[in-house]
């Protein structure tokens, strides 16, 4: 089995004409956790979205590779089944559907594509429940409808159970630190340290240091006007901290 | 057209008949109004003049078959013509003026079920009709909610073949309560007029599930006779094919303190339409009015219509009135989102119309095993 999980070779999207993402190149090994960081309208978002399968933008050229697989003509839900998931920045609403009903949905076509018949109600059950109490999400929540009225740190908990009980090959977490408080922040970052694996890799984007020091990223990468222009350790967070992007900035 | 009638009067009832001259002079209304068509306002968006064709058919009874295992207490009477009170039978086209299909019923109607509920019912009375002739159906039900008495009623109604033209009226007895589920299989032309007469304290919860395969009309009338009485109306509308369903409440406020609610929930798909007009009339001098029209649709395909129109006339100020109408396709940001979770885009859109659907109706509906198997 080939150790590189995702292979970008010069990427370049556009939308609109107008260019985002410019010659990117990324690899991650399995076992590896990346992180990207980079200032607002760098092209973070995109790349994630990409990833993810969004037809919304315009791959002029360059090649995706995940699981030696060419991703670019996938479609989103045959990436899911190859083993990635995104973790949204904004996770939608679907009113209507309680959470645990969703879980069982997305759990059963995974379990489907796996070639394995659906969990038992009951063992299905203690599964969300024991995942949710990782991520300190409370039983009497898995019954409220799926992001409905729910705070930005609530629904980010519910991406990460998600995680959780997809337990992907590629996480993609999409600013999934935002919109939670510090004690939130300790939870969902243990939750996801919990999935870590020689298989599974991680791919964080983020504007903060604080869960990358829970998280360990192997490498970091700055993203500027859509090109990594730097790729350090962790101590590039806290340059990053003290500085701002301002010194990157002479490398685009 | 009108010796047809005329004849079909004649053949069907006798001159003796005690209401004969009511028949005549509903026929009459008839032949004055004709069969709805698109200039009638409130046909505006379904005329059914190309129903002609059938008004010289014969009139045939429809298939009435009822559940037998639901608590006995209710009694279900084939009422004998001779023996209904004259301003009963009218009592229809008096409260609804100028509708020509109303008319059309008391004009040649040959089938009068009577459903008396003096007790309250444990499990729901289930009735089932269907036709499989060509020709004429004028069914009229009448449903009697005694005072104080609980009940709930199953209505499907599979018709065939024919025009069905069936008239339903309910008469809500003081503190009343009765729950009201309507399945529309039909695969013809098939009008229901439902009309209801609430007294205090009474509550009439329709839940309408409308799956017509041909064009359908739905129009219900509703008169608050007495204060504190509650009418709740939740329509779920798939038309098939390319078929037309059309939806029309009308919700008559003429006592105090009563509230109504209108609304559906349409998923359109190919060439189908989908109609929702509903009316709330506050009369002068009712206080305490609260009522609701709500209107949303998904549409799945370019050539899918739905069509809304809300109405007020309230001549109080003392009002609580509110409506509103969302159309539009799938959510384009919820589509994606399902997909990166895995799911086709088939599931992905049986699962969001599932979940529209499912938003609406109460988890333990009895419609739900009626809905279609992609969206249980």
């Amino acid at each position: 089995m080939n150790n590189t999980l995702l292979k970008i070779k010069n990427l370049n999207v556009e939308i609109e004409g107008n260019k985002i993402l410019r010659n990117l190149n990324l690899e991650i090994n399995r076992g590896e956790v990346h992180a990207i960081m980079g200032p607002n309208g760098s092209g973070k978002s995109t790349l994630s979205n990409i990833l993810a399968g969004n037809d919304g933008y315009n791959i002029t050229s360059g090649s995706i590779e995940f699981c030696d697989k060419n991703l670019i003509n996938l479609p989103p839900n045959e990436r899911s089944n190859l083993g990635l998931f995104l973790a949204f920045q904004y996770p939608i609403e679907i009113p209507g559907v309680s959470i645990m009903n969703f879980l069982k949905t997305i759990s059963e076509c995974n379990r489907k594509t796996k070639g394995l018949e659906p969990l038992k109600p009951s063992d299905f059950l203690k599964l969300v429940k024991e995942k949710a109490k990782i991520l300190g999400i409370e039983d009497d929540e898995l019954k409220r409808q799926f992001n409905v009225g729910f705070s930005g740190g609530e629904k980010k908990r519910n991406e990460a159970l998600q995680l959780l009980i997809l337990d992907p090959v590629l996480s993609v977490l999409d600013e999934t630190d935002s919109g939670l408080d510090v004690d939130a922040l300790n939870v969902v970052s243990e939750g996801i340290n919990g999935i870590k694996s020689n298989e599974n890799s991680l791919l964080v984007i983020t504007h903060y240091k604080k869960m990358l020091e829970k998280i360990q990223p192997n490498k970091i990468h700055i993203l500027i006007n859509g090109k990594i222009v730097f790729t350090g350790g962790t101590e590039v967070a806290d340059l990053i901290e003290k500085n701002g992007f301002e010194g990157f900035q002479d490398n685009v | 057209m009108s010796e047809n009638i005329n004849k079909n009067i004649k053949n069907v009832f006798s001159e003796k008949d005690l209401l004969f001259s009511e028949r005549e002079s509903s026929y009459e209304r008839f032949l004055d109004l004709g069969l709805p068509n698109k200039r009638i306002e409130d046909w505006k968006y379904t005329g059914f003049s190309k129903l002609n064709k059938f008004l010289s058919q014969d009139i045939l009874d429809v298939t009435f078959r009822l559940k037998k295992d639901h608590d006995q207490d209710a009694e279900i009477l084939d009422l004998d013509f001779s023996k209904i009170n004259s301003n009963d039978y009218v009592k229809p086209q008096n409260y609804v003026k100028n509708e020509a299909i109303i008319n059309l019923n008391l004009a040649l109607s040959s089938q009068f079920k009577v459903i008396d509920i003096k007790n309250s019912q444990k499990r729901p009375i289930v009735i089932f009709l269907d036709t499989t002739e060509e020709g004429m159906f004028l069914p009229r039900i009448y449903i009697n909610v005694f005072e104080g008495v609980s009940a709930e009623i199953l209505i499907i109604n599979a018709g065939l073949k024919g025009f069905i033209n069936q008239l339903v009226e309910f008469n809500l007895g003081k503190n009343s309560k009765l729950i009201l589920n309507r399945v529309n299989f039909s695969e013809t032309a098939f009008i229901e007029t439902n009309i209801s007469y609430l007294k205090k304290g009474s509550c009439l919860n329709i839940t309408n599930l409308s799956i017509p395969k041909d064009t359908s009309r739905y129009q219900g009338y509703n008169f608050f006779e007495e204060e504190e009485a509650i009418y709740d109306f939740k329509s779920i509308s798939i038309p098939r094919q390319n078929s037309n369903d059309d939806i029309l409440t009308k919700n008559f406020h003429g006592s105090s303190s009563c509230s109504s609610s209108s609304g559906i929930r349409a998923v359109l798909g190919e060439k189908t339409v989908s109609t929702f007009q509903s009316l709330v009339d506050v009369k002068r001098g009712t206080k305490n009015t609260i009522a609701e029209q709500d209107c949303k649709a998904i549409l799945l395909s370019k050539n899918a219509t739905m069509n809304a129109k809300p109405q007020m006339k309230i001549f109080n100020d003392n009002v609580v009135c509110k409506h509103g109408v969302t159309i539009g396709s799938l959510d384009s940001n919820q589509i994606f989102y399902m997909l990166t979770r895995g799911l086709n885009e088939e599931e992905v859109r049986n699962f969001l119309i599932k979940t529209f659907i499912d938003s609406y109706i109460s988890n333990d509906s009895i419609l739900k095993k009626y809905l279609p198997g992609n969206f249980q």
